[in-house]
């Protein structure tokens, strides 16, 4: 589904990602971790579309298509998912109808109708009480006066709404209580499905005691520096990060 | 008309208070004030009337003369409705002291309207009205010269609507002027929309006196005319006194939608929130000049203001003023202007849930008015408005109809 090879990406001059190589498979779900300044939310931003990261080298596929020729829309549209670290707050802009926006860009993609109004707040409905979200929160604008746990469930509602096929979540455990966590990760284990991927970027390994990862892998000075199996992250819970970029250096 | 009242000059450029206005289609037109309607007009003014308001009666003016058969007679008689025909109705409305240049406009409008509207609200009484003062005026035709003076009594309550349309295409001028006095304890409440042709030229006066403990809830929304400007006086006079001003502007093409408004703090204890937002783009300008001054007579005063502009285009312009004097000690007072483009992470955290730029960024437009949008209270109003907006921004969906 999603194939990035040797990719080079500079933000302001500067290169963040030197050579990374990731291949993620329909079905299955992989963990990025790495120290904090490894590139990881620029991997995330960049597979998104986000403007000023500058891609000096390397090819991104995604199911078939060359991703990085697309806008940020396009990507969208084609099933390809952010959920973001900071979630920006758009006051004015209430959620429900950037969720229903959203739906219907899709859907007009697909060369779909729009969605009929009453079966969509319907089907929103069902996945706020998924995600525990009060449906206050739908009249409201986006993340406005959201805690960062609102927030991050925010996200997850706008995936589970969206059925991306792709889904790249970047650090979507910071700042969340175990709670809060189980919540986000139900709504996560609810996508899985042979059809879809995830990719989890995250800090720290007890997001992974919920969404059980099928490949590790750690992201350090811009590459994937080694890839394992879900025991890989438990090692890195016991041994932090320098003995793997000790070695890397 | 009543000559001898009209000032030497009008304003120009070169007046402070005027410099981003352009007066050039106003100084060529006719002054003198428009005849009544005929048949023909009155069509015209039906043909851009908006649905009416839930439960409020509606008084319709057509180029500055009453029109019964578009207008509310029963409505009207219960909430004694006065009209005043003639010329010359100066002494009716006394223009504020001092009020050099930022007047003229105002004087011209008390020595040439032939009617005006008064609306006097007893003690404890409670008024609810809509004027719609629509022109089908052409520069050569005349101008139109609606006139409204309010006086609302001790304790009164007020909501009144005013709204300023225009039949299409037309270029003609606007003059109009409003004295508003309100009571020690009185509430108004006064929403006002100008959505002109974007041909036409608008010119609009204000003064307002709150007394002690009353409050004025103003909301003015400018949408339309090629050329608008707004000049505003209001004082804070009685002890207490509470002023709550959104202005919202929205210019395109080569529109210019020019504002300056002076709130005087004159009494102890009074309060001023002034919120202004203002959007503009193609080559067009969105002037706001937001004075106010807390005079020595005034302690103990609050004053918050927020000005913030977009620029929605390369070739626009904006000029925010935010002007605040401070003649006494133990005052609060806030204030700060910014201007800028659309927020980048907002633009691109929606358009990474599929949104074409295009709607994002009127969602964003839109999002950005709603500080104001937001505090017209009437629902349908409202919506109206919403309505308004939103195909000014490019046919964004009215997201309340969601829910």
């Amino acid at each position: 589904m999603l194939k990035v090879d040797n990719l080079h990406v500079s933000v302001a001059g500067k290169a963040v990602l030197k050579g990374l190589t990731l291949e993620v498979n329909a079905g299955e779900v992989h963990a990025i971790m790495g120290p904090n300044g490894s590139g990881k939310s620029t991997l995330s931003y960049v597979l998104a579309g986000r403007p000023g990261y500058e891609v000096t080298a390397g090819t991104v596929r995604y199911e078939g298509q060359d991703l990085l020729t697309l806008a940020p829309e396009e990507r969208a549209r084609a099933g390809v998912f952010l959920g973001f670290q900071y979630p920006v707050e758009i006051p004015g802009v209430n959620n429900v109808y950037l969720l229903k926006a959203a739906v219907n860009a899709a859907r007009k993609h697909r060369g779909l109708p729009e969605v009929d109004a009453f079966e969509f707040l319907t089907l929103v409905k069902d996945k706020m009480k998924l995600m525990q979200m009060d449906e206050a929160f739908l009249s409201r604008g986006v993340n406005e006066g959201f805690s960062g746990g609102e927030k991050k469930r925010n996200e997850i509602l706008q995936m589970l709404v969206l059925e991306p096929k792709l889904a790249l979540l970047d650090e979507t455990d910071s700042g969340l209580d175990i709670d809060a966590l189980k919540v986000v990760a139900r709504g996560v284990n609810t996508l899985r499905s042979p059809e879809r991927a995830v990719v989890l970027v995250t800090h720290y390994q007890r997001l992974l005691d919920h969404i059980v990862p099928d490949r590790v892998h750690v992201l350090a000075k811009g590459r994937i520096i080694r890839s394992g199996d879900r025991g890989l992250a438990l090692e890195l819970e016991k041994r932090g990060y320098d003995w793997l970029t000790q070695d890397a250096a | 008309m009543n000559a001898t009242a009209l000032p030497a000059s009008l304003p120009t450029s070169r007046d402070e208070n005027w410099k981003y206005a352009n007066l050039r289609a106003v100084e060529k037109a006719s002054t003198r004030a428009a005849g009544a309607p005929t048949d023909t007009d009155i069509a015209h003014a039906r043909d851009v009337l908006p649905p009416a308001l839930d439960g409020v009666g509606r008084l319709v003016f057509v180029n500055g003369t009453p029109v019964a058969s578009l207008s509310d007679a029963d409505a009207l008689q219960r909430a004694g409705v006065q009209i005043s025909a003639g010329t010359g109705l100066v002494d009716a409305s006394p223009l504020p002291p001092k009020a050099g240049a930022d007047f003229r406009f105002g004087a011209v409008n008390a020595a040439s309207a032939t009617h005006a509207v008064t609306l006097m609200p007893g003690r404890d009484a409670t008024l609810d009205l809509e004027l719609l003062f629509i022109t089908t005026l052409n520069a050569a035709d005349g101008t139109a010269y609606p006139r409204l003076l309010l006086t609302a009594a001790p304790n009164s309550r007020v909501n009144l609507v005013e709204r300023h349309l225009s039949a299409s295409g037309i270029t003609g001028v606007t003059n109009a002027a409003a004295r508003v006095v309100i009571g020690d304890g009185a509430r108004v409440v006064w929403t006002r929309v100008q959505q002109q042709a974007p041909t036409a030229q608008f010119i609009e006066s204000l003064h307002v006196t709150l007394a002690a403990s009353s409050g004025l809830a103003l909301q003015n929304v400018a949408l339309g005319a090629q050329f608008a400007r707004t000049t505003a006086r209001i004082e804070l006079a009685g002890a207490g006194a509470q002023l709550a001003l959104h202005g919202l502007a929205l210019s395109d093409a080569t529109r210019v939608i020019d504002g300056y408004v002076h709130v005087e703090h004159l009494a102890p204890h009074t309060r001023t929130t002034e919120i202004f937002r203002g959007i503009t783009g193609g080559r067009g300008r969105v002037a706001f000049n937001g004075h106010i001054t807390v005079n020595a007579t005034a302690p103990h005063s609050e004053s918050e203001q927020s000005l913030r502009g977009l620029l929605a285009g390369a070739l626009c312009e904006l000029d925010l003023r935010p002007q605040l004097e401070i003649y006494t000690d133990a005052v609060k007072a806030s204030h700060g202007a910014t201007s800028g483009k659309l927020d980048d992470n907002m633009m691109f955290y929606l358009l990474s849930r599929g949104i074409d730029p295009d709607t994002a960024q009127g969602l964003l437009k839109w999002a950005f008015l709603e500080d104001v949008v937001s505090q017209i209270g009437r629902r349908d109003l409202r919506s109206q408005i919403e309505a308004q907006i939103a195909v000014r921004l490019g046919d964004v969906p009215v997201a309340a109809e969601l829910l």
